[in-house]
C-alpha cells in the first residue's frame, strides 16, 4: 500500500525526471540477482530466453544492467552491451521490463536515460535495440527520447511479427 | 530415410542409459554461473543454446509419446490412406495441404506445414487412387518453388525457409510421368463426375486441377514446356505460361471448402517438427486457414500474370525494365513471383534471355536523346559495361522484399555514384575543344544516368512512409526533401529537352523556334514536386495557424537530447546517404532550416502558396489522365490486375485525390477559422501511400 500510494504521489509530478525516494536504480552485481532479473523478463515473453542469453549479457556488461528495486522486490530491469559494429561504439538494449503495477511512472525512462548515460561515459556514439511494430508502450518510450525508426526488420520475431530497429545519435 | 523416420526408429529399437548423474558429477566442479565454451562463442549461439529438458525449448523432452505414422494406422489413430478413405476426407486432407502450402510459402519451416501431415512421412503407404497424384503433384511444385527461390536468390530469411529436413520432395520422380499421373486422374475424375456423387468427384477434380495447372504455370515459366527450352524468348512462350495461370486462376475460384467427418488433428500432427534435427523450434504455429490460402494464391497468380506480360512491353529500354520492376515491387509481391520476375528479366545474363544489357542501355540512351555518334563511340561502349552492372544490381535490388530493398539502395548508391563520375568525365571530353574551359558541355551521359538514379533516391525516402519508419515531427523535413529530388529530376529531363531543341534549331537556322512542351513524364514529375511543396507548405502553414496542434513541425521538437548537433544528426541520419553522391548537391540540415524560417511570409501567403501547390500539381495530373487514356506500356491492349505504369487510372486517379483532398479541407478549415470555428485537423495516408490528406 505504501508503495501505491509512493507510485501516485509520482506520477502527480509528472516530469520527466521523476525521482521517487524509494526505488533504488542498482547496477548488477552477480548471480543472486538472476532469478529477479529473469523473473521480471520472463513475464513479458512469448518465448523464453535461455539462461545463457542472460548471462551473455550480465557477465561481460554487469555495467549496463540496471536493476530498480523497492527493498528486496526487483521492479524495473534493463540489459545492455557495448560493441564495435562498423567501426563506431554502439550500444544495444537487449532487454527491458517493468513490473506491471509500476508501469507509467517514468521507470522504464529512468532506466534508459541512467543506461543511455553509462554508454556516454564510455564514449558510445549510437544506441540502438529492437522492437516488435505492436509494442506501442516501448515504441512510445523510446520515441520521446529521440530514438529514430532506422529499419524495418520483417518477420523479425519467432511469432512472425516485424520489428523496427530503433537508433539514438549521440 | 528422412529425421522423421530415424527419429522415431531410434525411440523404439535403441538402448538408452541415463546419463544424469555423469553431467551432475561433471558439474560439480563450477561455480554457478560459470560456462564452459570455446573461443568466439557470440550472442547468436548463447541465443540458440537449449536448456536440456526444459520441455520449453528443449524438442526432444517426452518425444518416447511420438506415435509414427504406422503406429498411428496400426492403432487405428488415423485411417489408412487407401481407397477406404471417404472421399470427404480425402477433400479436406487436401485442403489442408493446400493451406500448409501456402504457409510455407508465406516464410514458415516445410517441418512445421507441410510435413505436418504424418502421411507424408511414409508416402509409400500413401495408396488412395485420388490423394496419391494430388500429394506428388503438390510436392513436386514444392520441389519445383523451392529451387526457384533458390536460384534467384532475392530471398532472405524472413521470406522464406528453404531447409528440406531431408522430406520427401519428388525430387526423384520424372516431371513428365507425375504429368501425365495427373492428366490421367483429372481424366478418370472427369467421368466419375457423369456418375453417382458427381459433385464431389467435381471437388476432388478441381483440386487436383488446381494443383496441376499452378504445376503447369511454374514448368512453363521455366521453359520447361517449349520446344526451345530455357529461357523463354518468344512471347508465344509466355503466352503459354499466361494461358496455363488463367485457368489456375479459374480453378482457384472454384475452390469451395468441404469438410469430412473424421478429425484432422492426428492426421496433421503439429509435433512433428519436434523431431526433426533442423532448424525448427519447438513451438507451434498457426497455418493459413482456407481463406487466407486463397488469398496467397490470388495475389500469386496476379503478380505472375505480371510476369507473363515481359515481352508485352513496348519499350526495350532499360529503363522502363526498371520501371516495371518498381511498379511491381509496389505491389509486394510474394517471394515465388519476385523470384520468378527476376529470373526472367535477367535470363541467363540477357534481358528476357534475349538482350543484351548493353543493348538495352544504348536504347535507353538513344531514347534520352543522348547523340548516336556519342553512343556509338566505343569509349562510351566501354561506360555501357560499367552501367551494366550496375543495371544487373539494380534488378536485384528491386526484386527484394520491400524492408530489404530500402537497406540494399545504399549499398547501390555506392555503385551509382561511381557511373555518375564516369558520365561526368566522358561528357567532359567529348566537349568541343574550342568551348569554354569553364563549360562544362553538354551533360548528354550524365543527365541519362541521373534519370536513371534519382527514382532510387525517391524510392529510399519513399519507402520509409510505407515501412511506417517516419515520425509525423519528421514529415516536414521528408517532404521537402522529395520537393528537391523530384524538382532536380524535372530540370534535368528539362535541360535535356533544351539541348534537343538547340541541336533541332541549329539545324534549321531560321526557321520560327516551336515553343517548349512540356513531355507527359514532365508533366508527370512536376505533379509529384507540386504535391510535395504543397504537403510541405501545409505543415507548415497549419503549424502557425495552430502551434502545437494538428502534425507537429518541426521535426526534431521532442528530442530529450537538445545537444548543439542534435537535430542536424537527426536529419543526417535520414538523408546522410545521399551525401555519398555529387549529384544531386545533398542538402543539409542548414539549408532545410533557411527555407523553413519564413519571417517574411505570412500565415497567408503561405496558405496561398500550398493552394497554389495543389492546383499546379491538379493541372498536371489532369493532362497526364488525358494522355494516359491513349498509351499503354504494352504492345496490345491488357488488363492487369496490377497497377504496372505511373499511367494507371488507379494511380493517377490517387494522385487526383490528394490534390484535390488537400485543396478542399485546407479551404475549409482556413474558412472555418476567419470565423472563429475552427479545430485542428489531422492528417493520414487514405489517399495515397506517400501523400499525407488532411483529414475531415
Ligand atoms: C515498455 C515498458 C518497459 C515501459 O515502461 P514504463 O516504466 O511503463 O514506461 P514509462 O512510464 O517510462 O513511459 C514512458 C513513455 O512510454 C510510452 N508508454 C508507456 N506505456 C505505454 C502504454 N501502455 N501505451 C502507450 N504508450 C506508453 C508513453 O509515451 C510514455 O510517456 P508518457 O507517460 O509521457 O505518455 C513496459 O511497458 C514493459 O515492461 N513492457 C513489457 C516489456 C517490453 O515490452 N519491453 C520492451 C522490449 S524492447
Amino acid at each position: 500500500m505504501e508503495v501505491a500510494g509512493a507510485v501516485t504521489a509520482q506520477k502527480e509530478t509528472t516530469t520527466s525526471e521523476v525521482n521517487a525516494p524509494n526505488i533504488d536504480f542498482v547496477t548488477y552485481t552477480g548471480e543472486h540477482q538472476l532469478p529477479l532479473i529473469v523473473g521480471l523478463i520472463e513475464k513479458d515473453l512469448s518465448e523464453p530466453y535461455s539462461v545463457y542469453t542472460y548471462r551473455y549479457f550480465l557477465n561481460s556488461w554487469p555495467h549496463l544492467c540496471l536493476l530498480a528495486m523497492i527493498e528486496d522486490k526487483c521492479i524495473g530491469v534493463i540489459i545492455s552491451k557495448s560493441d564495435y559494429h562498423r567501426g563506431i561504439l554502439r550500444g544495444y538494449i537487449a532487454m527491458l521490463a517493468v513490473d506491471k503495477t509500476y508501469r507509467k511512472v517514468k521507470i522504464g525512462t529512468k532506466l534508459v536515460l541512467k543506461t543511455i548515460e553509462e554508454m556516454k561515459s564510455h564514449h558510445c556514439e549510437e544506441v540502438v535495440l529492437e522492437t516488435e511494430i505492436t509494442n506501442k508502450a516501448a515504441l512510445g518510450l523510446y520515441e520521446n527520447l529521440g530514438f529514430l525508426r532506422d529499419k524495418r526488420l520483417n518477420r523479425y520475431y519467432m511469432n512472425g511479427v516485424d520489428a523496427f530497429r530503433l537508433k539514438l545519435m549521440l | 530415410m528422412s529425421a522423421f523416420e530415424r527419429a522415431t526408429k531410434d525411440i523404439e529399437s535403441e538402448e538408452w542409459v541415463d546419463i544424469s548423474s555423469f553431467v551432475e558429477e561433471a558439474c560439480n566442479d563450477f561455480a554457478s554461473g560459470q560456462l564452459l565454451h570455446r573461443t568466439g562463442y557470440n550472442l547468436f549461439e548463447a541465443m540458440s543454446a537449449i536448456e536440456i529438458g526444459d520441455p520449453k525449448m528443449d524438442s526432444g523432452v517426452n518425444l518416447a509419446r511420438f506415435l509414427s505414422t504406422e503406429e498411428r494406422i496400426e492403432r487405428s489413430i488415423i485411417p489408412k490412406p487407401d481407397d477406404t478413405l471417404p472421399n470427404e476426407t480425402v477433400i479436406e486432407i487436401m485442403d489442408q495441404l493446400l493451406c500448409c502450402q501456402a504457409t510455407w510459402f508465406s516464410g514458415f519451416s516445410l517441418a512445421q506445414s507441410i510435413f505436418t501431415c504424418i502421411y507424408l512421412h511414409r508416402h509409400t503407404c500413401i495408396t488412395n487412387q485420388w490423394l496419391l497424384p494430388f500429394i506428388l503433384g503438390l510436392l513436386k511444385c514444392c520441389d519445383h518453388v523451392r529451387t526457384l527461390i533458390m536460384r534467384a536468390d532475392v530471398f532472405g530469411e524472413e521470406d522464406f525457409l528453404g531447409y528440406t529436413f531431408d522430406f520427401y520432395l519428388c525430387g526423384d520422380r520424372d516431371d513428365d510421368d507425375i504429368t501425365s499421373l495427373l492428366e490421367d486422374t483429372i481424366k478418370r475424375l472427369s467421368e466419375k463426375m457423369k456418375g453417382p456423387n458427381g459433385a464431389v468427384f467435381h471437388s476432388i477434380r478441381s483440386r487436383v486441377e488446381f494443383v496441376s495447372t499452378f504445376r503447369g504455370t511454374l514448368m512453363a515459366l521455366d521453359g520447361k514446356l517449349t520446344a526451345s527450352g530455357t529461357p523463354l524468348r518468344t512471347p508465344s512462350d509466355y503466352n503459354q505460361a499466361r494461358t496455363i495461370l488463367a485457368s489456375c486462376r479459374k480453378h482457384l475460384d472454384e475452390l469451395v471448402e468441404r469438410k469430412g467427418d473424421i478429425p484432422m488433428d492426428q492426421i496433421f500432427d503439429p509435433q512433428v517438427a519436434r523431431v526433426q534435427q533442423g532448424p525448427a523450434p519447438a513451438r507451434v504455429i498457426s497455418l493459413l486457414d482456407f481463406s487466407q490460402f486463397k488469398t496467397l494464391f490470388s495475389s500469386l497468380i496476379d503478380a505472375l500474370d505480371a510476369v507473363t506480360l515481359l515481352p508485352q512491353l513496348k519499350s526495350k529500354t532499360i529503363n522502363s525494365y526498371l520501371d516495371y520492376l518498381y511498379w511491381f515491387s509496389a505491389a509486394e509481391p510474394n517471394v515465388i513471383a519476385r523470384s520468378r520476375m527476376h529470373l526472367c528479366v535477367l535470363s541467363e545474363g540477357k534481358i528476357l534471355g534475349k538482350m543484351t544489357v548493353d543493348e538495352t542501355i544504348n536504347e535507353g540512351m538513344l531514347a534520352f536523346h543522348v547523340p548516336p555518334a556519342t553512343v556509338k563511340k566505343q569509349q562510351t561502349q566501354d561506360f555501357v559495361v560499367e552501367v551494366a552492372k550496375v543495371a544487373v544490381h539494380s534488378i536485384r535490388v528491386l526484386s527484394y522484399n520491400r524492408a530489404r530493398q530500402r537497406r540494399k539502395i545504399v549499398h547501390l548508391l555506392d555503385d551509382i555514384v561511381i557511373i555518375i563520375q564516369y558520365a561526368q568525365s566522358l561528357d567532359y571530353e567529348y566537349k568541343p575543344p574550342t568551348e569554354d574551359q569553364e563549360d562544362p558541355g553538354a551533360r548528354h551521359l550524365e543527365s541519362w544516368v541521373l534519370d536513371l538514379a534519382v527514382p532510387f533516391m525517391v524510392q529510399f525516402v519513399e519507402l520509409g512512409f510505407e515501412l511506417e519508419l517516419y515520425h509525423p515531427t519528421e514529415y516536414a523535413s521528408i517532404y521537402w526533401y522529395l520537393d528537391y529530388l523530384q524538382g532536380f529530376r524535372l530540370r534535368n529531363s528539362q535541360y535535356v529537352s533544351s539541348l534537343v531543341a538547340e541541336g533541332e534549331s541549329k539545324k534549321s537556322k531560321g526557321k520560327k523556334k516551336t515553343p517548349f512542351v512540356p513531355s507527359i513524364d514532365q508533366l508527370y514529375t512536376e505533379a509529384h514536386m507540386a504535391l510535395c511543396r504543397g504537403i510541405f507548405r501545409m505543415i507548415y502553414a497549419m503549424h502557425c495557424s495552430f502551434p502545437g496542434n494538428v502534425i507537429p513541425y518541426s521535426p526534431f521538437s521532442t528530442s530529450l537530447f537538445p545537444g548543439p548537433s542534435s537535430d542536424e544528426m537527426r536529419f543526417y541520419h535520414r538523408f546522410g546517404v545521399f551525401h555519398k553522391l555529387t549529384q544531386p548537391t545533398p542538402l543539409h540540415y542548414n539549408h532545410f532550416k533557411e527555407t523553413t524560417v519564413h519571417d517574411t511570409l505570412t500565415v497567408e501567403q503561405l496558405i496561398h502558396g500550398a493552394t497554389e501547390c495543389f492546383k499546379q500539381a491538379k493541372f498536371c495530373i489532369e493532362k497526364v489522365v488525358a494522355h494516359a487514356k491513349t498509351t499503354s506500356i504494352f504492345t496490345e491492349p491488357t488488363q492487369t490486375p496490377l497497377t504496372l505504369s505511373r499511367y494507371s487510372t488507379t494511380h493517377l486517379q490517387s494522385l487526383m485525390k490528394v490534390s484535390v483532398t488537400n485543396l478542399v479541407q485546407f479551404q475549409l478549415l482556413q474558412g472555418a477559422k476567419a470565423k472563429g470555428e475552427a479545430k485542428p485537423l489531422g492528417v493520414n495516408f487514405s489517399a495515397h501511400g506517400v501523400y499525407i490528406v488532411l483529414k475531415n
